[in-house]
């Protein structure tokens, strides 16, 4: 049987990281957590993923630091959405790795909408 | 009259000089005994210091100076302009009813010629009013300073708080729309009051983000962080695409009238802002059966976007400060007074302007220039 899709959540806050968890596995997703880039990174590299979703302002290792970083990563990396305050929007999208930027605070139905469209199908 | 017999009617030098100092008001012109005592006094010193000639002269010097100065101080001075021609400081000196003014003393020897000094010359003037002058200069640029600081370190909450605010408000959000969500999915029937609960969570979250925005956008404002990212629009579009959204939740018609096209290089969620601004102050100011009405025309090479509605108006003490930050029409309303400083600021970056008129029949019309 095939595995499912896997989302790893990067965010500082653990209640944004726990209500994404929820929601995310409800839509039937497996979802992992980290709680900043550093941690994102390793997670990654251990688990691997068909997609992150990736806070932008968090302590030890921020949002854009941990795109550049991943984007250097020898194994095929998973496509990245970040989340960030609008006015960041524009800069984020830019970042390496960054198919979509959504701006905090975001609707439900659209960042679930992104996530579907974006997430890679599992081996 | 021949020039001889003028310079026999001309008063003689030391004539003149008696006048020079009998007349001169603003110093204290007077002469100290080898001992320090006054000798003579002129209508200057009188006027400073407020003692009469017949008071002063035979006194000491010290007693111009406050309670307490040494003997050796006085002394030292004397001996000072002796040894160097010429003593000069500025301090405080009291009059005769026991106010004290900031002078300035100078203290010059008069030497015979064997070198035996014949008296000190001594010229105060007052300068109360310079030192006042001083003070409230420093104390004004003190207290511009300390506003300054005083909105610095308030913005600097207020983008702290803002940023705070925005993250439990991302999770409630989401946390209400996954229930709405999964109720939804799983179409279990909610009752009316549950159905309503879960709309008025959502709605006040998304008004609590709209305010926490606005918030951290006046700060950036502020700090001269606005930047324009600008497209052509046609306006018409624009524009009524907006009203559509705010017609939804408004209670007041809202009426477009608008030429069939009318293109400008606008920053469209800026310019977004401005309408959404203008228009929710009309229908929140505006009486629930009256219209408000939006208007854009194109009066090359300007584009206007009028917003009118039949409020109270504002009162004509307060007009000017309708478009400061913080500034509320009517403080027992919901807002922060906001709205419009954001709206002047990004028009004016547009390179256009923002008005407000209160027509002699009623209501307030905003108008806004962009160039088009």
């Amino acid at each position: 049987m095939r595995r499912a899709t896997r989302i790893v959540v990067i965010e500082d806050d653990a209640a944004i990281r726990e209500i994404l968890d929820l929601a995310l596995s409800g839509e039937g997703y497996d979802v992992r957590q980290a709680r900043n880039g550093e941690e994102g990174l390793a997670l990654l590299a251990s688990d691997g993923a068909d997609l992150v979703l990736v806070d932008m302002k968090m302590p030890v290792m921020d949002g854009a630091d941990f795109c550049r970083a991943y984007a250097l990563q020898p194994q095929p990396a998973a496509p990245v959405i970040i989340m960030t305050a609008a006015s960041q929007a524009v800069e984020a999208a830019l970042l390496p790795g960054v198919i979509e930027a959504i701006a905090k605070p975001f609707e439900l139905d659209g960042l679930l909408d992104v996530v579907t469209r974006n997430a890679r199908r599992p081996a | 009259m021949s020039a001889a017999n003028k310079r026999e009617m001309d008063p003689d030098s030391d004539t003149l000089f008696r006048l020079l100092i009998q007349s001169v008001r603003e110093y204290a012109i007077f002469l100290l005994d080898p001992g320090g005592h006054v000798r003579t006094w002129n209508p200057g010193a009188e006027r400073i210091k407020g003692y009469r000639a017949s008071e002063i002269i035979g006194q000491h010097f010290g007693r111009f100076y406050p309670a307490g100065t040494s003997r050796e101080k006085l002394d030292g001075e004397l001996e000072h302009a002796i040894e160097h021609g010429h003593f000069e400081e500025e301090g405080w000196r009291i009059r005769k009813d026991g106010t004290r003014f900031w002078a300035n003393v100078v203290i010059t020897p008069l030497f015979d010629p064997s070198g035996e000094v014949l008296a000190f010359a001594k010229v105060t003037r007052d300068l109360t009013d310079r030192l006042r002058h001083e003070q409230e200069r420093e104390e004004l640029i003190a207290n511009e300073a300390r506003a300054k600081a005083e909105t610095a370190a308030r913005d600097a909450f207020l983008s702290v708080a803002a940023h705070e605010l925005k993250t439990p408000i991302t999770t409630t959000k989401a946390a209400v729309q996954l229930l709405q969500r999964s109720f939804r999915q799983r179409q279990e029937s909610l009752d009316p009051a549950q159905t309503r609960s879960l709309a008025l969570l959502d709605e006040q979250m998304e008004k609590l983000s709209l305010l926490v925005g606005r918030l951290l956008e006046t700060v950036r404002i502020q700090s001269g962080g606005l930047t324009l990212e600008k497209e052509s629009a046609d306006l018409p579009v624009l524009v009524g695409s907006i009203l559509d959204r705010m017609r939804h939740s408004a209670q007041q018609e809202i009426v477009l009238r608008a030429p069939p096209s009318l293109a400008a290089d606008v920053d469209t969620l800026r310019f977004e802002q401005v309408v959404v601004n203008l228009v929710s102050n009309a229908l929140k100011f505006g009486p629930p059966d009256q219209p408000v009405v939006v208007t854009l025309e194109h009066r090359a090479p300007l584009a206007t976007l009028a917003v009118f509605d039949r409020g109270p108006g504002v009162p004509t003490s307060e007009r000017h400060r309708l478009f400061e930050r913080f500034f509320q029409a009517n403080p027992s309303r919901s807002g922060m007074g906001l709205g419009l400083f954001i709206a002047k600021e990004i028009v004016e970056a547009h390179g256009g302007t923002i008005s407000v008129d209160f027509p002699e029949g009623g209501g307030t019309l905003f108008t806004v220039t962009i160039p088009a």
